[in-house]
């Protein structure tokens, strides 16, 4: 099979780089460093799975940004306090539940929603998200599991009381942080 | 049919039975296990599920041409500068408990009397149908309705304020009764006192230090292994101080404070505005874990919840939301 070249693949980097930073020009930053960063380093590629390279590289460049970030600045932005307010209020239907879940997400440990965010969206194995993001397998696991029970925790909380009690209790999986 | 054949079946071929991962052997293997879990079985149909949402929250973006950012504006221009989403009427919330233990339809009222808005309660929801029926505390209905405040942001939905509050007062009736007809196991209910104190000693931390501006901690955060050793030490517990750089917070330090007759911890945050939150902690080995609460007092917001042994009262002066978030990053960090 043909590896796909570096620009075929800016849609699926683009995309992850979204799911990686709260705001959308910080991705397109995160975006062009990663460019940039690929291109200068062409010569590290190995010649096998060109897209999880990339993904290596916007992992680790996410991983310097949000250092810097720690010592630096407030993330919280007004835009962010705005989506939240509107999270419920009524008539906003199935865009309050999408955005629910993009509170969510936002809400996860970073680590966690780099392991959720290579497997669920972008389909990677949990062999290739462990090499990607340099970590064992079973840290991929953990990450993936506890993503997805917060995931499923905070859901069930914002659709307690939208819903009209129709989800069962026992249908939202049960969960201890650790 | 062989359901002793599938005994090896674990957490990770349930994760790689959802990202279709598995053998086709093995996915069938999963699929007959699920049919015999149906706990397991509705984790795994959520899972499924939020991965579906994900992709279309995610979607391939050829171009920079944001679809975020046009959503973004919209919001934008929908939200009054004034709305937040506040119960303030109905301040104290609190009904997992309640959930799991009166009847569906009453728990269901009261939970969603309580929280026009947005839900908080989630301690309880771990324990769940499935664990430890947990008492209700006592007084659960008793809405401490402290907010005095008649401020304008109430009044972009005056009904439902005011639907809330009549339902509060309803389903307190109805679910106060029905957990006295039910015979339940109780264990020794939660003080009412410790879940009182937590947000007025909270409240009392805030307003004392995180106006104080020379001397608003004790110890700072540059000694934060001698803070927490020491903290820990006077509380008697395996403590730590959360990590709050997500949220745009960093550790200003702590103080000891007298808390419910005890020593207590008051951890302090600031962001890079200069804005303030403090964090209490007490330790009290009679307590039961509790769901969220919310309590507004004049400009000051709290959240408090107590999680196994330990009391958590963090109080500060933004708006809910984003005080939530917090909260749900501190009980995400520190439960046990």
């Amino acid at each position: 099979m043909k590896e796909p070249g570096i620009l075929e693949l800016i849609p699926n980097l683009r995309r992850y780089a979204r799911a990686l930073v709260r705001n959308s020009h910080d991705a397109e930053d995160l975006l062009q460093d990663c460019l940039v960063s690929a291109y200068g380093n062409a010569q590290s590629w190995r010649g096998i799975n060109r897209k999880a390279w990339l993904m290596t590289i916007m992992t680790n460049l996410n991983y310097n940004r949000l250092r810097k970030q720690r010592s630096t600045r407030a993330i919280f932005d007004e835009d962010t306090h705005d989506i939240a307010q509107t999270v419920a209020s009524p008539g906003s239907g199935d865009f309050a539940t999408q955005d629910s879940l993009h509170r969510a997400v936002e809400l996860l440990d970073p680590d966690q929603r780099a392991v959720l965010m290579l497997v669920a969206i972008e389909g990677h194995s949990y062999g290739e998200c462990a090499d990607i993001l340099q970590i064992p397998q079973g840290t991929v696991m953990s990450r993936l599991s506890r993503a997805r029970k917060f995931l499923a925790q905070y859901l069930s909380m914002q659709n307690g009381d939208d819903t009209d009690g129709t989800k069962a209790p026992n249908v939202i999986a049960l969960w201890r942080p650790k | 049919m062989t359901r002793q054949d599938n005994d090896d079946i674990g957490e990770d071929d349930l994760h790689a039975y959802v990202d279709g991962h598995l053998t086709a052997d093995r996915h069938h293997a999963v699929e007959q296990w699920l049919a015999d879990n149906p706990d397991a079985a509705a984790e795994v149909a959520n899972w499924q599920t939020q991965n579906n949402a994900l992709r279309d929250l995610f979607p391939l973006v050829a171009t920079a041409d944001d679809p975020l950012i046009d959503q973004q504006a919209r919001i934008h221009a929908q939200s009054t500068p004034d709305e937040t989403m506040t119960d303030d009427g109905i301040t104290t919330t609190d009904t997992p408990a309640t959930a799991n233990t009166a009847p569906d339809t009453t728990g269901r009222r009261s939970r969603r009397a309580n929280h026009p808005g947005r839900l908080q309660p989630f301690v309880n929801m771990a324990d769940g149908p499935i664990g430890p029926l947990a008492p209700p505390a006592p007084g659960f209905y008793s809405d401490e309705t402290l907010s005095e405040n008649a401020s304008p942001r109430r009044a972009r939905y005056p009904f439902r304020q005011m639907a809330a509050a009549a339902m509060v007062f309803i389903a307190g009736g109805i679910g106060g009764a029905a957990i006295m007809e039910t015979a339940i196991p109780k264990p020794a209910p939660l003080s009412l006192d410790y879940v009182q104190t937590l947000p007025e000693a909270s409240r009392a931390g805030y307003g004392i230090y995180a106006s104080e501006v020379r001397h608003p901690v004790e110890v700072y955060a540059d000694q934060k292994d001698h803070l927490v050793g020491w903290l820990g030490k006077r509380l008697g517990i395996s403590f730590s101080a959360p990590d709050l750089g997500t949220q745009g917070f960093h550790l200003v330090g702590g103080r000891l404070v007298p808390f419910a007759g005890k020593p207590g911890a008051l951890l302090m945050y600031e962001d890079t505005t200069g804005q303030r939150l403090t964090l209490l902690v007490g330790h009290d080995p009679d307590n039961r874990s509790t769901g969220f609460r919310y309590q507004t007092s004049g400009n000051i917001e709290t959240f408090y919840w107590v999680d196994g042994a330990i009391g958590y009262a963090l109080s500060g002066e933004i708006d809910k939301a984003h005080l939530e978030d917090v909260a749900m990053t501190i009980y995400q960090q520190l439960g046990t």
